[in-house]
């Protein structure tokens, strides 16, 4: 042995740590770099090389001016020269530029030489684009341009993140549990059910998220139709601003269930069987079994599940950018989705990468607060 | 013996594969991004076969990208030396990318003569800062599509109802209209004489007609204007006074709704592109063998108040700055907007070429040769009276601006007045980063 045996084991998870760090820490650093920069589209991607080149033809355009100004070069001539100056060429062929040929040798040295100068004028004006499209450190300029109070629009979506959370993992927990509860019966077709169950979780997110779309169609989808059906007005679900979040929501709780029912199926499975028996001696009743038993000992499992639901959908991006294509109020956004469109929209990359930090930190926080209020045995 | 084999096989190895290093630049190859949907790319695939005829040597490669996703990736791809050799480039996505300089300039790659034959809307969209970047190779417009079987039946009701090809007018059109719709209601109350969308560029034949416009020379702002207003406040007109269309709309549907309605004949009139007029015409309304007839199918310009117009859009191609062979990507450039090539995609796919030449010879053939003849030529008669959208990098976000304050005009969350200078002020911000 040459390790160790406590060495031994780092020894083999190196590979798979260092490919870690590659996927994972590289992009979060340049993330968390760019947020104190000014990185946009507009100098991210931008290529210089055309812009100096421009320079040097406005450049080369104004020199070649003032030699003709000094010069009884004729109109024909100088569109020669100008041959591989397609800048100047362009000056040249202007309707107005001809006659500028046949003016008075003091004339034309005016109207060339103002030429000229425009020409170096643009040419410095080169370089001021050039410094502005360049990728400089700003520091907490962008922290404080989202979190700063000019306009709420940061803690408008930090609001609508939370309810989209809060209702989805609630919902998600609670009909999770009850079909947990459901399929841990033995009863006939458990199979067929659970696999029924299983469905939203299989369908791809963008089929469930563009059939939700048709059934939500205003005035005429399924939902409409039906809400017709038994007598209730239609509902524009996704062009009224303040029905889009809820109509996402729903869509979410559905596509959202089937983790939550298998994981805490799983978790109903692992109880031992001899405390319901022991429960049954002592004269418990069905809800007495099921707070004093069931409850406690699902904590494990479910206190990780809903963890883990939390973290998810803080983060899910598919369905609200999915289902509400097109409509653009910002009543549905939450930070993943508003993040989306400063980086899209708005080529505001170091933006987006500001929410992207101010995601993680908000996440990494509850999430250390979470594990801090488990009971010792389960973290 | 082993051995000599072993190295007869490693000697072989080597010799396959300095051939093979060797034989590959004997074939030129241009690959091609290109964001067509399936039908059209039929009709380009036989004109990359063409071009493969005339230059054996050369080996193009469409390689198909969703046009959702193409921005995503041509950025990727360019900004990491990669990408196509000729990209099919959206028209406000030209002067974005050459403002970045990821484009090559075209500038003394193509004739003045030619240039010449270009029609002069789709084409300013390939100069930015005064250089040429690209040529458009298909453009299209909004123009008022309408049910002429309807019209007709009207009128057989009310003889003071005019159709579309007699409106002198804007008023002539809110007039027929407010008389078609009455006449539809009776017949089916859930039939509309139109339908309006919510998304902006929708609105633009408004804005234009009514002598507004959205950004003006030298990046002034003109979306708030008098005559701008003017032409929003008509369009939210239409739908909350008249009743002509229904006022509240699910913007995320809303485009199929539209297309849906007419193809049913329950709406008489939308706005759509020439995009849209096979399946169109695939509709209960317009196809013979659901009872239809195409010959109901019929488009005219917006109505003039002060003037006509519609938003022009359309593809360009373009050679971006990692181009391996500029020459032969401009070579197979030059050959695929030929006329007798672009004709082939209206032929084909009902798109409206961009050449003068194109369109004379499209004029030149029968109804028997050319069955929709009428209707490019009515989307040709409203190009003639169309507008240059800004020709601005920054077209993709004054539009999603746009889009957010016109959705809340459109559902009477915001006034028209409040709506538009909240857009002009965002377009300020946005226009002055730099």
């Amino acid at each position: 042995m040459i390790f160790k045996s406590k060495f031994s084991a780092y020894f083999y998870i190196l590979p798979a740590s260092l490919i870690m760090l590659v996927i994972v820490g590289i992009p979060l650093l340049i993330t968390i770099g760019y947020s104190f920069t000014n990185v946009s589209q507009k100098n991210l991607l931008f290529d210089s090389s055309n812009l100096k080149k421009k320079q040097a033809s406005y450049q080369n355009s104004a020199s070649t001016l003032e030699a003709w100004s000094n010069e009884n070069i004729s109109y024909d001539a100088s569109l020669k020269e100008a041959v591989g100056n397609a800048m100047l060429k362009r000056w040249l062929k202007k309707p107005e530029i001809k006659a500028v040929f046949e003016l008075s040798l003091q004339d034309r040295q005016q109207k060339m030489m103002m030429q000229a100068e425009e020409f170096s004028e643009k040419a410095a004006a080169v370089d001021t684009q050039l410094e502005k499209r360049t990728v400089r450190f700003v520091g907490l300029k962008n922290y404080i341009r989202i979190l700063g109070t000019a306009d709420k629009t940061f803690w408008r979506i930090f609001l609508q993140t939370v309810i989209w959370t809060v209702v989805n993992v609630s919902a998600h927990f609670s009909i999770g549990l009850l079909l947990a509860i459901c399929l841990h019966k033995r009863l006939k077709g458990n199979v067929i059910f659970r696999t029924l169950l299983m469905l939203p979780w299989a369908i791809p997110s963008f089929v469930a998220a563009f059939g939700w779309r048709y059934m939500y169609n205003y005035p005429t989808g399924l939902i409409n139709n039906t809400l017709n059906a038994i007598g209730l007005p239609a509902i524009n679900f996704l062009g009224d601003s303040s029905w889009v979040l809820p109509s996402c929501i729903l869509v979410n709780i559905w596509v959202g269930i089937p983790f939550m029912m298998i994981t805490l199926l799983g978790g109903l499975q692992s109880i031992d069987l001899a405390l319901y028996e022991a429960a049954d001696i002592d004269g418990a009743g069905a809800w007495h079994k099921f707070r004093h038993i069931t409850i406690p000992m699902l904590k494990p499992v479910s206190s990780v599940a809903i963890l883990l639901g939390i973290i998810w959908t803080f983060n899910m991006f598919n369905i609200i950018y999915l289902v509400s294509l097109g409509n653009e109020a910002i009543e549905k956004d939450i930070f993943v989705t508003y993040a989306y469109t400063a980086f899209r929209s708005y080529g505001d990359y170091s933006g987006a990468a500001t929410y992207a930090v101010l995601i993680l930190s908000i996440l990494l926080a509850f999430g250390a607060y979470y594990v801090r209020m488990l009971p010792k045995e389960e973290k | 013996m082993n051995k000599k084999y072993l190295l007869l096989m490693s000697l072989f190895t080597a010799l396959m594969l300095f051939f093979g290093c060797n034989a590959e630049p004997q074939v030129k190859t241009l690959k091609i991004w290109d964001t067509m949907g399936p039908d059209e790319l039929v009709t380009l695939q036989s004109i990359v076969d063409d071009f493969q005829k005339l230059h054996p040597d050369c080996n193009i490669e469409i390689e198909k990208v969703p046009f959702a996703d193409a921005q995503d990736k041509f950025e990727l791809a360019v900004n990491a030396g990669q990408g196509p050799d000729l990209f099919r480039c959206e028209i406000a996505w030209t002067p974005l990318y050459a403002d970045l300089g990821m484009l090559l300039p075209l500038e003394d790659k193509v004739e003045d003569e030619l240039l010449d034959d270009f029609l002069a809307v789709p084409l300013a969209y390939n100069y930015y800062q005064d250089q040429l970047w690209g040529l458009p190779e298909v453009t299209d417009c909004l123009a008022l599509m309408y049910n002429k079987k309807l019209f007709k039946q009207a009128k057989k009701a009310i003889p003071a109802l005019k159709s579309p090809d007699q409106w002198a007018d804007y008023n002539e059109f809110t007039a027929s209209s407010v008389l078609l719709n009455q006449w539809m209601k009776k017949q089916n109350p859930d039939s509309w004489a139109m339908f309006l969308r919510g998304d902006p560029y929708f609105v633009q034949p408004f804005v234009w007609a009514f002598g507004g416009e959205l950004i003006g020379e030298g990046k002034s702002i003109l979306i708030d204007s008098k005559e701008s207003m003017d032409g929003i406040r008509a369009f939210m007109k239409l739908k909350d006074e008249l009743k002509l269309a229904p006022a509240e709309i699910d913007f995320t549907n809303d485009y199929d709704n539209a297309l849906r309605g007419f193809k049913a004949g329950r709406i008489a009139m939308i706005l759509n592109g020439p995009w849209a007029t096979s399946d169109i015409l695939s509709g209960e309304a317009f196809d013979h063998s659901k009872g239809g007839n195409p010959a109901d199918f019929g488009i005219a310009s917006f109505p003039k108040k002060v003037r006509s117009g519609s938003p022009v859009g359309g593809h360009n191609y373009v050679l971006p700055k990692n181009c391996k062979d500029p020459d032969l990507a401009m070579e197979f450039l030059l050959f695929l907007v030929k006329p007798e090539n672009q004709v082939r995609f209206t032929l084909n796919n009902n798109l409206l070429p961009t050449r003068q030449s194109s369109y004379d010879m499209l004029e030149a053939m029968s109804e028997d040769e050319f069955p929709n003849k009428a209707l490019v030529m009515a989307f040709k008669n409203q190009l003639d009276q169309a507008n240059v959208r800004p020709v601005i990098p920054e077209g993709g976000k004054i539009y999603k601006d746009f889009t957010v304050h016109f959705q809340k005009i459109f559902s009477g969350d915001l006034s028209v007045e409040e709506g538009m200078h909240r857009v002009a002020a965002d377009w300020k911000k946005i226009l002055n980063e730099d």
